[in-house]
């Protein structure tokens, strides 16, 4: 496997402003990995199953974990960790949503189709800073994923 | 009974002399005497009591009588005293005895039964006498005995029948009487008199001779009438009947019935054999009767429901004006309207249109002994053009045996409610379809709420981020570029940011309680209290704050709406005695007619109670934003929760002397 195709984060995120935040904020926490960037939940599923513009990767060169808007154009990011925990080959995939919701019922159905973690997309853009950080730093450096 | 000869046809002879008594010879008297001896049922007979008793003479009827022979008696004179009946023996010996010995003191003159050989038992009648002439000094007696036994049978059924009658007469409904009116006119009651006397109400004793009196109790309404009909009784000899009132001395009046037939005596006088009878109560039962049948008459004529009744071959015999009415026909035409006549000006049918035959009309139903209830069919009146719903209630009337008398239909006209019914029906469809009209609107319309507060909690919120974010990633990164005012300016971007995401956040809150379902359960607020106090730590720290509980009991309510409402006026209550080095807040409770009220007071900042009514609205502030903080929601969700509880919210402040705030959960 080349490194080149080793991308160790997926973030699927339309908003280009929360975007460049988000990895403004994993550069300040010192997190360079290998990000890919899909900006609609389509294009998040081509990626994680290697279909259409990504066909040429390999399902085994999973992400070590996926930061996934909830409200996305196309297909929603419910519907993409649906997708992923219902498919034995990226169930196993971390998923963080970010979402700017507090709504009840977004949560609810997140845990229940399995989310590892859930963060609301503060409008405080410190505190956002603050758990984009631990969030890296705590599934790269201390979550060992099987087979990585 | 004495003995008469009876008198001779012909004087007998001069030849006796001056003798004014009788001319007859002794040869003729011997004669005579054998004619009466050959009586069949005189016995004539002859004793001597000296010197020994012996019968002289017996005449020959004594052995179609006695049944026994002359020769018997001849021989022994006893015989006649052992056919007596033995119960009447003793006396019959006694007296003879008496007779015997003192004849000018005792007569013998006796009715007794002697009994015959063959059983028979005959009444006899024997009468003797002891002569004064030449027989007296042989103790000679003479008599008769006479066979009574017919005459006494006859008498004793006579009397039997009297003793009946009176027994009829006594009991008999009625007073049994008979009048007498001779020839002047005298009147007098023979039979019955004392009766009369009761039923009339007057004085013993005045009736049976004369009975003149009796007019003057009949009504004078009546007296005439009844002395006519007498008249006419009289003349034609025809039964007398009569009804008239009698007056009593305390003014009341009775009903007195009387029916007789006149017979026509010997000497001119008239009797009635009848009846009287008191039949007030017959009268007033008739009278009651009468006023009954017309009070009915008059409720059928003035109902306004149809009445008509059909005889048991099923043809219309009796009708009110109101079943006319409603038909529009009159009594001529009704009188004479066949079933040809009637299908002619009617049809009848069922609500949904079908048209019935005529054996499936109410009367023809009723006949075959259906019972109909409040039956609505609707009526066609062809040559008029006009259609009724009518309502038709009915059943048949048998006799005991079950034969059909007649049937009763009564019905009332229903159209307008009819018409009603329908309206009713109809409005209530409209308004069911306009009610789940406005459910699906008002369904709509939450889904866009919900669709649009979930999209101002996304959208609304991305820019402010970018603001903050951008803001912050210009202080760190280009910092050092700017001078103090340009940092101070973008620290003010970020603080308005935040506070705009803070004022969305609230709104949506806000706005989430008022589709947010209810749950209620038993509720500690003791225990409820203390958390929401112990939770606002943060907000606390550095201060001197006493918490006062008092009394503070459980309550029925959504726990965590509940919770949110102690936060918010705890809250409150902290933020606004900021400037109390020694804050105090006092959280208890008191119930008033079953209702309990919570209140939190703090000694802060108050308010001035005009501004109060202001306190519970949305984005609503009493205090400006460089004095206390705030977005303004917090009451705005205390009220809007206590309402969801079916309670209510108050205050109580003035200024700088703190607030006091009040609810209830209903």
């Amino acid at each position: 496997m080349s490194m080149a195709e080793a991308f160790e984060i997926l973030i699927v995120e339309d908003n280009p402003l929360d975007l460049e935040m988000t990895l403004r904020g994993l550069r300040k926490a010192n997190i360079v990995n290998q990000i890919h960037v899909a900006r609609d939940g389509a294009e998040a599923l081509e990626f994680l199953f290697c279909e259409g513009a990504h066909a040429h990767r390999r399902i085994e060169d999973a992400p070590r974990f996926v930061l996934l808007d909830l409200k996305l154009p196309k297909v929603d990011g419910l519907e993409v960790l649906a997708r992923m925990k219902a498919d034995e080959r990226t169930r196993a995939i971390p998923v963080v949503m970010l979402t700017s919701s507090k709504e009840q019922r977004d949560l609810i159905e997140s845990y229940q189709l399995g989310v590892n973690s859930y963060i609301v997309k503060p409008v405080d853009f410190d505190n956002f800073v603050q758990a984009a950080r631990e969030l890296g730093t705590y599934w790269l450096m201390l979550n060992q994923t099987p087979g990585a | 009974m004495k003995q008469h000869l009876p008198p001779l046809a012909e004087p007998v002879s001069a030849a006796t002399g001056e003798n004014p008594e009788s001319t007859a010879s002794a040869q003729d008297l011997a004669e005579l005497f054998v004619q009466f001896a050959s009586a069949e049922r005189h016995v004539l007979w002859v004793m001597d009591l000296l010197p020994k008793e012996r019968v002289h003479y017996v005449s020959p009827a004594f052995e179609a009588v006695w049944g026994r022979s002359t020769e018997s008696l001849y021989a022994d004179p006893h015989v006649w005293v052992d056919a007596v009946h033995p119960d009447d023996r003793a006396a019959v010996g006694d007296a003879f005895e008496r007779w015997a010995t003192q004849p000018g003191v005792h007569g013998f003159d006796m009715e007794y039964r002697i009994v015959r050989p063959d059983g028979g038992v005959r009444w006899i009648h024997n009468c003797g006498q002891a002569p004064a002439a030449a027989g007296r000094q042989f103790g000679r007696r003479t008599g008769i005995a006479e066979d009574i036994t017919a005459a006494k049978l006859s008498r004793d059924a006579l009397l039997a029948e009297r003793q009946r009658l009176a027994a009829i007469a006594a009991v008999a409904p009625g007073v049994l009487c008979t009048l007498r009116r001779t020839a002047d006119g005298h009147i007098s009651f023979p039979y019955g008199a004392k009766r009369v006397e009761a039923l009339y109400g007057l004085p013993a004793g005045t009736m049976e001779a004369d009975a003149s009196g009796l007019f003057a109790k009949i009504h004078p309404d009546d007296a005439a009438a009844v002395a006519a009909a007498v008249e006419v009784s009289a003349r034609d000899m025809t039964p007398w009947h009569a009804e008239f009132r009698v007056r009593d001395a305390d003014g009341s009046e009775r009903w007195i019935e009387g029916n007789s037939s006149p017979v026509l005596e010997a000497d001119g006088a008239i009797v009635w054999h009848g009846a009287l009878a008191d039949i007030s109560e017959r009268k007033r039962t008739e009278r009651e009767l009468l006023r009954s049948q017309r009070r009915l008459a008059a409720v059928v004529s003035k109902m306004s429901e149809g009445l008509l009744v059909y005889n048991s071959a099923g043809l219309l015999s009796e009708w009110n004006p109101a079943a006319l009415a409603m038909h529009e026909l009159d009594h001529e035409t009704t009188r004479g309207l066949s079933l040809d006549n009637a299908l002619r000006l009617f049809t009848v049918s069922t609500l949904d249109g079908t048209v019935l035959p005529p054996e499936r009309w109410p009367h023809a139903r009723l006949m075959a002994g259906e019972v109909l209830r409040q039956l609505e069919l609707r009526v066609q009146r062809l040559d008029l053009g006009w259609s009724k719903v009518f309502s038709y209630s009915g059943t048949r009337v048998d006799d005991a045996q079950g034969k059909p008398l007649f049937s009763v239909l009564q019905f009332s006209d229903v159209t307008e409610r009819r018409h009603k019914d329908e309206e009713i029906v109809r409005l209530n469809s409209e308004l069911e379809q306009r009610v789940a009209e406005r459910t699906a609107e008002l369904q709509a319309a939450v889904k866009e709420i919900e669709a649009f507060s979930y999209s101002v909690s996304h959208d609304l919120r991305a820019p402010l981020r970018a603001l903050d974010g951008f803001s912050q990633a210009l202080i760190e990164d280009h910092g050092a570029l700017l001078p103090e005012d340009g940092r101070r300016y973008l620290g003010i971007i970020r603080d308005t940011a935040q506070k705009m995401g803070h004022l969305i956040d609230d709104l949506l809150a806000f706005s989430h309680l008022g589709r947010q379902s209810l749950t209620r359960r038993q509720v500690d607020c003791k225990q409820l209290v203390q958390h929401a106090f112990d939770s606002l730590a943060l907000q606390r720290r550095g201060r001197k704050i006493e918490l006062r509980l008092g009394s503070l009991p459980d309550c029925e309510a959504d726990l965590a709406l509940l919770r949110q409402v102690w936060i918010n006026l705890i809250g409150n209550a902290v933020k606004y005695t900021r400037q109390r080095s020694e804050a105090v807040i006092e959280v208890g409770s008191s119930t008033n007619a079953g209702v309990t009220e919570y209140f939190v007071r703090d000694n802060g900042a108050g308010f001035d109670m005009q501004y109060a009514h202001k306190l519970f609205g949305v984005f609503e502030r009493l205090h400006r934003a460089d004095e206390f903080e705030g977005t303004g929601v917090g009451l705005a969700i205390v009220q809007r929760i206590v309402q969801r509880h079916g309670g209510q919210a108050r205050a109580l402040g003035a200024v700088d002397r703190g607030a006091t705030f009040f609810f209830t959960l209903g």
